[in-house]
């Protein structure tokens, strides 16, 4: 049995805090005496440390899930960061003699991540067998039910992953879950609803001011964001359902502003993303235009503004999302942008064509490749295989629609209230109202603009100038071992 | 960025769209390098490895729309307008020659990660996030970090020596190589330049920085080939020895000990057909390598120019009408290689 101080021990050596944020240490108790937990923390209250931490304190490695490589890279990168050197990933990307050295010494690590399309794969399932982790986390559970019929199958074989690690320990985590998701989450885990531990705090960030600003068209639309743009103190982030648009954008509100600005979005090369990601903690940009691909592990703590230029799918997607401003407890806003006719874009984001019941079935026996199944071919054909009947998916994929469309009307919902967001928010995810507050939302607030208490931006940091002999001389430090000769 | 690729084109030439693609990818096979060689290609083999197929048709047909080249099915040329805007692009590479020396994507990932490694012990620092690269170069750095840390007294020092000299180097051939060098590294605290943030700091035409970016690394891996400090240690694993796949170069030297083509098809377990397409690899990049006497003798090579009378290599067409078509197509092919140059010293 581990006790409480060896646990301080670890957090005052391993990770320099004194104290643990509320719901830490429950939910650390919990795993180490056993229990499989389900924890909601709201995003900026250190989720990765229920899992680092234990690390230190269990005999074998930590297998951690996530929906997405950048989620995992931005994890990967932050226990670099803290000098951990024991951290592997295991992608699609991993191929070959890398893949076979790396599963071969698996055993050596204590941070392994995976994608969920590994888990697909035997090789990978016979060298985590081997390992026996002590415990498995699976990170931003919610997708386990926000995604599972669609965007990512292989969530599904989590439940035979635990099976095969013979019943390991489970970890999972996420910053928003309704109780029908939190139900559906230990469901599709296999697990027993009564006997999981759940540590659950609200999702309320009071520090971020709500706001939804309505506009008459996309020209109005542009006009508001430039405005905002210019008047909010940074540094922001401004999501945008395109990767195209992102990078447009960045470019005229760089001209019109004056402000460093950069895209981010998955399809720039690795090495780009990381570099405006230190530029941007380094504070030598002030703004990032951004798909969803930027931020589920951005640890910067003084974001100021999250504007959304188009309307996110569901309201957990926006929580997470603005839930990246305001770490360092200050003032932040969250301002959603919104023009009559926004709501198209995103069903039609959310739209999946259906084939019909007979091509199904004539893959299913063989006589036709899956190709005729359209776009989404390899999910069809991932249900076929998983022994799926096609009814049996058809109805699946009906009743996700229909999710789909409501949550999107929920999302409309928040922009249309004549009451207080918050409340409405909380309300969602299944909270009692917040008792009131002064900066809360747009609705109570109207002229926040022009009142909202923020803190000013920090002073930008001049980026590198030309001079290649000087920017050398400063990468290596040179002053320091010259002075000592 | 669209512009980038009509340097690749030219006026009153149609170019084969699919070969142009193919030696921007590094796809070598006989008939790229051939057509590359024909357009003055080669030199540009691998220098956008990371091009999808959908980028680059995407890019030529906004430059057809642009009114910039005339595409169809197969191929494209430059417009009098696509002339000028090719004129635009000022950067003229100087490295291009070592085209053969390194894949520089992955050079790149290498260099990046040795070099921020260096920059991080220069702090002292051991916290920090490394650059994404793939789990082999992450592994290679990390062993070449403890070898050259162990075995020198001052590894920054030795770092710094290294790469003073190279800046000079490049420096010498384009100041904004040797800045954009050190913009692209990555330090302490230090983050680097985004391409787009280089080809603003650099005053550089768009399409001009990736050519840029691709010349430095050339010219990184060419200072590594020719030196011994940490930098050569760090990269020669990745550097090659010449122009010809390993292959090629095996076939090569069994054809230099004089064994008969069938001979070494069968030694190296690779059909005849295979073996031919090396010697044809090793006769565009390499010709002064064969013995074109013993190839294509002197009665073969005038037989062959009765049949084949034009100047210009590129519009012939096989005749097939020999009993063992792969062996005249590869005399055809030898003849039509040896021409082509020839005709390019005569202009």
């Amino acid at each position: 049995m581990i006790k409480t101080d060896q646990i301080y021990q670890v957090l005052h050596q391993r990770f320099g805090y004194q104290d643990f944020r509320d719901g830490q240490l429950e939910t650390i108790t919990a795993l180490l005496s056993g229990h499989d937990t389900l924890t909601i923390l709201p995003t900026g209250a250190g989720k990765s440390l229920l899992y680092q931490l234990p690390a230190y304190l269990l005999p074998s490695g930590v297998v951690i899930v996530s929906p997405l490589i950048s989620l995992m890279q931005d994890q990967v990168d932050r226990l670099r960061q803290q000098g951990e050197r024991r951290v592997i990933m295991l992608t699609g990307q991993l191929q070959g003699r890398d893949r076979r050295e790396v599963l071969n010494s698996l055993d050596q690590y204590r941070f392994i991540f995976a994608s969920p399309e590994m888990l697909t794969n035997s090789q990978v399932l016979q060298a985590l067998r081997r390992v026996r982790p002590s415990l498995l986390v699976v990170d931003e559970a919610h997708c386990i039910s926000q995604w599972g019929p669609d965007f990512r199958p292989e969530y599904l074989l989590l439940k035979q992953l635990r099976v095969q690690l013979s019943g390991v320990v489970t970890l999972m985590l996420t910053a928003t879950a309704t109780p029908q998701v939190r139900q559906d989450i230990i469901k599709k885990l296999g697990l027993d609803f009564d006997h999981v531990r759940q540590v659950i705090r609200s999702v309320n960030r009071p520090n971020i001011f709500l706001a939804v600003n309505r506009v008459e068209d996309a020209d109005a639309k542009q006009a508001e964001l430039v405005h905002l743009v210019k008047t909010l103190p940074g540094p922001g982030i401004i999501y945008f359902a395109s990767r195209k648009l992102a990078t447009q954008q960045a470019i005229m509100l760089a001209q019109e502003t004056g402000l460093a600005v950069a895209p981010y979005h998955a399809g720039m090369a690795a090495l780009e993303r990381f570099n405006i990601q230190q530029q941007f903690m380094a504070n030598q940009l002030q703004l990032i235009c951004a798909t969803s691909a930027f931020g589920m592990g951005v640890d910067k703590t003084d974001l100021r503004y999250i504007i959304h230029y188009h309307l996110p799918a569901n309201l957990a997607s926006y929580m997470q999302e603005i839930g990246r401003a305001g770490r360092d407890g200050q003032q932040s806003v969250a301002v959603l942008l919104y023009a009559p006719g926004d709501e198209g874009l995103q069903s039609q984001l959310t739209t999946i064509d259906l084939p019909s019941e007979a091509l199904l079935t004539q893959v299913q026996q063989g006589k036709l490749q899956p190709a005729v199944l359209g776009e989404q071919k390899e999910l069809f054909a991932f249900y076929l295989k998983q022994g799926y009947s096609p009814r049996q998916i058809l109805r699946a994929f009906h009743h996700r629609q229909h999710q789909l469309a409501f949550n999107l009307q929920k999302m409309l919902d928040y922009v249309g209230l004549d009451r207080c967001r918050r409340s409405y928010l909380l309300n969602y995810f299944g909270e009692e109202a917040a008792p009131g507050q002064d900066a809360c939302c747009d609705l109570d607030q109207p002229d926040w603009e022009r009142h909202l208490p923020m803190p000013a931006s920090p002073a930008p940091a001049k980026g590198p100038g030309l001079d290649w002999q000087a920017r050398l001389r400063e990468l290596l430090n040179v002053k320091s071992w010259l002075d000592k000769g | 960025m669209n512009n980038y690729f009509l340097r690749f084109f030219a006026y009153q030439q149609p170019r084969r769209i699919r070969v142009v693609e193919n030696l921007l990818t590094s796809r070598r096979t006989v008939a790229n390098l051939f057509w590359g060689q024909q357009y003055h290609l080669l030199p540009w083999l691998g220098a956008a490895r990371g091009l999808t197929r959908a980028d680059y048709d995407a890019a030529l047909t906004a430059l057809a729309d642009a009114g910039l080249i005339k595409l169809d099915e197969q191929t494209a040329e430059l417009t009098s307008a696509g002339v000028a805007a090719q004129e635009a692009l000022l950067y003229q590479p100087t490295f291009l020659d070592w085209y053969w020396l390194a894949n520089t994507n992955q050079l790149t990932q290498r260099f990046t990660l040795g070099m921020q490694v260096v920059a991080e012990l220069a702090y002292h620092n051991s916290r920090y996030a490394p650059v994404n690269v793939s789990y082999r170069h992450l592994m290679a750095v990390k062993q070449w970090f403890r070898y050259e840390h162990a075995r020198r007294d001052n590894l920054v020092k030795a770092v710094y020596d290294d790469l003073k000299q190279l800046g000079t180097g490049l420096a010498s051939a384009d100041p904004r190589l040797a800045a954009a060098m050190t913009l692209t590294m990555v330090g302490h605290h230090l983050p680097a330049l985004t391409t787009d943030q280089l080809t603003t700091t650099l005053k550089l035409a768009p399409a001009d920085t990736p050519v840029l970016i691709h010349d430095l690394h050339l010219g990184i891996a060419a200072y590594s080939s020719h030196t011994n400090g940490p930098l050569h240690d760090l990269l020669e694993p990745l550097l090659a020895s010449g122009p010809l796949s390993r292959s090629a170069e095996n076939t090569l030297r069994y054809y230099q000990s004089g064994q008969p083509l069938e001979l070494i098809a069968r030694r190296r377990h690779l059909k005849l057909s295979t073996i031919r397409e090396h010697l044809l690899e090793v006769a565009i990049l390499c010709p002064d390598r064969l013995n074109w006497n013993q190839l294509l003798p002197a009665e073969k090579e005038a037989a062959l120019a009765r049949q084949y009378p034009g100047d210009n290599v590129a519009d012939w067409h096989f005749q097939a009408d020999a009993q063992d078509e792969g062996a005249a197509f590869f005399e055809y092919r030898l003849f039509q290689i040896k021409r082509g140059w020839e005709n390019n010293d005569q202009n």
